[in-house]
C-alpha cells in the first residue's frame, strides 16, 4: 500500500501520542519518517523507542530538506504552528497543524495566504469534529430542517486543570509561551465545533478570569456572550478549574432543540415553526407542539486517528479532509475578540482591528511571567483530548 | 380556633383563584371577609362566587371598613407598594403578590411601612416551596457544596405568543407592567438565584426589547452576575423560545449541583477541588466523587403552601417561607439589569435607586400602554397549570 512519509515537529505530548497511534498501525496509510525536537531529552527517547528508520533532527528545516518526508505534522507550542506550516508549504510538503492554528489571526492570515498559493494539503487537528455527536448536531443543523438558529448555549467546564499540569511545562498558560489559557489550550476544539456547527458570530462580549483557580497569568476562566448577524445569542462558558465539569451544547432553532450532553444527544422537533406559531396561535398559553426523541447516530468517534488517515487520503487520492487548514483561524478569531473584548471591556465586532489585537497580545508578551521550577514531564495526556 | 379575616385586593386571574382557596377552607386559620376590584364586573363575579363576603371598587374602603386583619395584594405590579404601604398603616398583615413592586425605591418605602407596623408580611415566591430549590439552598447555606464558584440558570421555558401580549392592555408595556419576562415570568427564578446563592456585587445585562413578540418590554434577557468572593453567574430567559429550558447548575468547591426535569443531581467530591488542585502531582487528575440523584415526591400545591404559612405565621409565629421584605432582592437584580442594558454598561448592587427611576419613568413616558380592562369571567378552577414550576 502507498503510503505518505510523515516527518513530525515536536514530540512532546501530542506528536508523542501521534506517532504512538501510526506505530500501533491505527493509521495503514502513514509511515513515521522522521521525527524533529529541540529537546535533547525528546530526541534521546526518540533514538531509544522509535524504529531505526526514523530520521531524527534537531532542527525542523534540515528535516523539511532532507528528502524523507513529504508530509509534516505540527505539534509545537502555538506560536509557531504558522512558521512552520509556511516553512512546510514552501517546500511543497503536504502539512496538518494541531490546534490552535496559531495565537492570533494575523499570523494565520499569512499561513491561510501561503496555503492558497501553493497546491500542498493543509489540515488542521480538529479531531473532535469526528465525534458522532457533533458531526450529527452538524448535519442536522446544515440541513435545514429544524430553521434558523436562535440561541446557542455551550457549558464547557470539562476542561479540569491542576496546578502541577501548568508547572509541567515553562510555557505552559503564559502569555509568551502559549498566547493564552483555557481558550488557546484546551478550547480551541470547542470554539471551532461551535463555529462549524453554528457558524461564526458577528459580536463578542467575553468576561474573562486570569489565573483565577491556579497561579497562571493567562484566563482559565470565561464566560462569552455573543450575536450572530440574523440577531440569534449565544453563550459560551468555560473553566479549567471545575470538577465534576459540565459539558452541554444547546442549539435552539426556530423548528427544534437540539442538547448534547452525557455522550447523548436529544432533540424535540415542532410541528410547526415557531416564529409562525407565535404569531398565528389565538390562544394566550400555548406552546407549538414538539416531538422529543434521543437521536440516533452511527456512533463513530475516530478522533486523531481519523483525522491522520483523512490527511492520508486527501495527499494520496484527493479525498476530503476532516478539518481543511484554512478552518482553523475561524475558532482562533472567536478566542481573540474573546481576549479583546476583556482586555478593553467592551463589546468587539467580528472582523476586528487585528494590529490592535496583536499589540494588546504584545503588551502581555513583554510582561509575561517566565517560569522559573519546570519539570519537564511528558504527562500521558491521552484520555483527556476526547470529549 | 381563631382566625384571621383577609381581603383579596385585585379580583384577577391569580386574585380570583387565592379567593376560592380561602373561602372553600383549604387554608387553616384563613377566613375570606373581602374583595377589592376596581371594575364592578369582577365584583358581581365575585359576589356569586362568595355572597357573604364584602365588596370594594376602592382598596382604602376596605382598608377603612374594619372587615379586615389581612390583606393578600394581587393588582398590576405597581400598585403593590403603595398599596401595601396603606394597608401597613392601618395595621393590617399583607401578603403580596410577586414581583414586590416594579422599580427599589416603592418597594423601600413598603419595606420600611412594614417595619413600622411590625405586622406580618410575605409575597407570594411559592416556588420557594419546592423540595429541589430547598434541597439547593440547604446545600450551599450549609456549605455541602463548598465555597461557590459559579451558578448557571438557563430559564428559557417562558413561552409566550403575541396573542397573550395582546390579552392586556397592560402586558408587554413599560407604564402598565414595568418591564417583561425579568419582572413578570422570571421573578421566581431571580429570586430563587439570590435565596440560594446570595446577591452579586455587580452585573452585566444584555435585553432585547420586542425581539420575538410585539411588545415594548423585554422578551430576552442574558444576565451575567459577580460576587465578592469570586464567584460568577449566568442567567438567561426569554418568552419566544420553544421548547425552552429550565436548568440550574450550581458549583461549588465540594461539588456540583444540576436541577433539571424534576430531579437534583449531585456530584459530591471526596475533597476540596481547591486543595486538590495544589496538592496534585500527576497534572491530569481529577478528585474523585460519589454521584447522589434527589427525585422528591410531588408536593402538593405551593400557593396553598405560602397561605397557610402566612396564616400560621401571623396565628403561631411560624417563620415565614418567603417575608415579604426580600421582595427587593429580586428587584435589585433585575432593575440592575435594565440599568446595565440601557446604559451597555456594568451595574453595582444595590442599585440606585433614583437613577434606576428616572431611566424608568423616560420608559414610561413614551410607553404605549392602553387601558383596556377586560372582564372576561375568571375561571375558579383552581391554580393554573402555567403557575406551577415547568421542567
Amino acid at each position: 500500500m502507498e503510503k505518505i512519509r510523515l516527518g513530525i515537529i515536536g514530540i512532546g505530548n501530542m506528536g508523542t501520542a501521534h506517532i504512538n497511534n501510526i506505530l500501533s498501525g491505527k493509521c495503514p496509510e502513514i509511515e513515521v519518517a522522521a521525527v524533529e525536537d529541540i529537546n535533547p531529552a525528546r530526541l534521546k527517547w526518540a533514538e531509544e523507542n522509535l524504529p531505526k528508520s526514523v530520521g531524527i533532527f534537531d532542527d525542523a528545516e534540515a528535516m523539511l530538506d532532507s528528502g524523507l518526508i513529504d508530509s509534516a505534522l505540527i505539534a509545537v507550542p502555538h506560536y509557531d504552528h504558522p512558521r512552520y506550516a509556511i516553512d512546510c508549504m514552501r517546500r511543497g510538503i503536504h502539512v496538518m497543524v494541531e490546534k490552535p492554528a496559531g495565537v492570533y489571526t494575523k499570523q494565520v492570515r499569512e499561513m491561510n495566504e501561503f496555503a492558497k498559493k501553493s497546491d500542498v494539503v493543509f489540515g488542521m487537528m480538529f479531531n473532535q469534529r469526528t465525534d458522532h455527536i457533533y458531526r450529527k448536531m452538524h448535519q442536522l443543523v446544515h440541513s435545514g430542517e429544524l430553521g434558523q438558529i436562535r440561541r446557542t448555549s455551550w457549558i464547557i467546564t470539562n476542561w479540569y486543570r491542576p496546578q502541577a499540569y501548568y508547572d509541567s511545562g515553562a510555557w505552559r498558560a503564559t502569555w509568551a509561551g502559549e498566547g493564552g489559557g483555557v481558550l488557546l489550550n484546551q478550547c480551541p476544539h470547542n470554539l471551532d465545533l461551535w463555529q462549524w456547527i453554528c457558524g461564526m458570530p458577528v459580536k463578542v462580549y467575553a468576561h474573562m478570569h486570569f489565573g483565577k483557580w491556579h497561579d497562571i497569568e493567562v484566563e482559565d476562566d470565561v464566560t462569552a456572550y455573543v450575536e450572530y448577524a440574523n440577531g440569534a445569542t449565544g453563550t459560551f462558558i468555560t473553566s479549567t478549574g471545575d470538577t465534576p465539569g459540565t459539558n452541554r451544547f444547546e442549539i435552539l432553532l426556530d423548528k427544534g432543540k437540539l442538547v448534547s450532553e452525557n455522550g447523548k444527544l436529544y432533540m424535540w422537533k415542532l410541528e410547526q415553526s415557531e416564529p409562525e406559531f407565535r404569531r398565528t396561535c389565538d390562544r394566550i398559553f400555548a406552546q407549538p407542539k414538539a416531538e422529543f426523541f434521543e437521536v440516533e447516530t452511527d456512533g463513530k468517534s475516530e478522533q486523531h486517528v481519523g483525522v491522520l488517515n483523512a490527511f492520508a487520503g486527501a495527499v494520496l487520492r484527493g479525498t476530503p479532509l476532516i478539518a481543511n487548514g484554512e478552518e482553523g483561524i475561524n475558532g482562533l478569531l472567536i478566542s481573540n475578540a474573546m481576549h479583546l473584548s476583556a482586555w478593553l471591556k467592551k463589546e468587539i465586532e467580528i472582523p476586528f482591528d487585528e494590529d490592535l489585537f496583536y499589540r494588546e497580545l504584545m503588551k502581555r508578551v513583554k510582561t509575561s511571567r517566565r517560569k522559573q521550577e519546570v519539570k519537564n514531564i511528558v504527562a500521558d495526556t491521552s484520555g483527556t483530548y476526547n470529549v | 380556633m381563631e382566625k384571621i379575616r383577609i381581603g383579596i385586593i385585585g379580583y384577577g386571574n391569580i386574585g380570583s383563584v387565592h379567593a376560592q382557596s380561602i373561602a372553600s377552607g383549604l387554608i387553616k386559620g384563613l377566613e375570606l371577609t373581602a374583595v377589592c376590584d376596581i371594575q364592578e364586573c369582577r365584583l358581581n363575579q365575585a359576589k356569586e362566587s362568595f355572597p357573604d363576603v364584602g365588596l370594594f371598587a376602592d382598596y382604602r374602603e376596605l382598608l377603612d371598613s374594619g372587615a379586615v386583619d389581612a390583606v393578600l395584594i394581587a393588582t398590576p405590579h405597581y400598585l403593590h407598594p403603595p398599596i401595601a404601604v396603606a394597608a401597613f398603616q392601618k395595621g393590617l398583615h399583607v401578603l403580596i403578590e410577586k414581583p414586590a413592586g416594579v422599580y427599589t425605591r416603592q418597594v423601600k418605602l413598603m419595606n420600611e411601612a412594614a417595619e413600622k407596623s411590625g405586622r406580618v408580611f410575605g409575597i407570594m415566591f411559592n416556588q420557594r416551596t419546592h423540595p429541589l430549590f430547598r434541597q439547593a439552598r440547604d446545600m450551599v447555606r450549609t456549605g455541602r457544596l463548598g465555597r461557590p464558584k459559579r451558578l448557571v440558570w438557563i430559564i428559557t421555558n417562558w413561552y409566550r405568543t403575541q396573542a397573550y401580549y395582546d390579552s392586556g392592555g397592560w402586558r408587554g408595556t413599560w407604564s402598565g407592567e414595568g418591564g417583561g419576562v425579568l419582572i413578570n415570568q422570571a421573578p421566581h427564578n431571580i429570586d430563587l438565584w439570590q435565596w440560594i446563592f446570595g446577591l452579586p456585587s455587580r452585573l452585566r445585562a444584555f435585553c432585547y426589547h420586542g425581539k420575538y413578540h410585539n411588545i415594548e418590554v423585554e422578551d430576552e434577557a442574558a444576565i451575567y452576575a459577580e460576587y465578592k468572593n469570586g464567584a460568577t453567574a449566568t442567567f438567561l430567559t426569554s418568552t419566544g423560545e420553544s421548547p425552552g429550558t429550565n436548568r440550574l447548575e450550581i458549583t461549588g468547591d465540594l461539588g456540583k449541583i444540576v436541577i433539571e426535569s424534576g430531579k437534583l443531581r449531585f456530584w459530591e467530591l471526596a475533597e476540596s477541588e481547591r486543595s486538590f488542585c495544589f496538592t496534585d502531582r500527576t497534572g491530569t487528575a481529577t478528585p474523585p466523587y460519589t454521584y447522589h440523584e434527589f427525585e422528591p415526591q410531588p408536593a402538593g400545591n405551593a400557593h396553598l403552601k405560602i397561605l397557610q404559612n402566612f396564616a400560621n405565621a401571623i396565628l403561631h409565629g411560624e417563620e415565614l417561607i418567603a417575608p415579604g421584605h426580600e421582595g427587593i432582592n429580586q428587584l435589585q437584580i433585575s432593575n440592575a439589569a435594565y440599568l446595565s442594558a440601557w446604559n451597555d454598561s456594568w451595574v453595582d448592587l444595590p442599585v440606585d435607586d433614583d437613577v434606576f427611576f428616572e431611566y424608568l419613568k423616560e420608559r414610561i413616558e413614551k410607553s404605549e400602554h392602553k387601558e383596556t380592562l377586560s372582564c372576561e369571567p375568571v375561571k375558579l378552577s383552581g391554580y393554573q397549570n402555567r403557575w406551577e414550576i415547568k421542567w
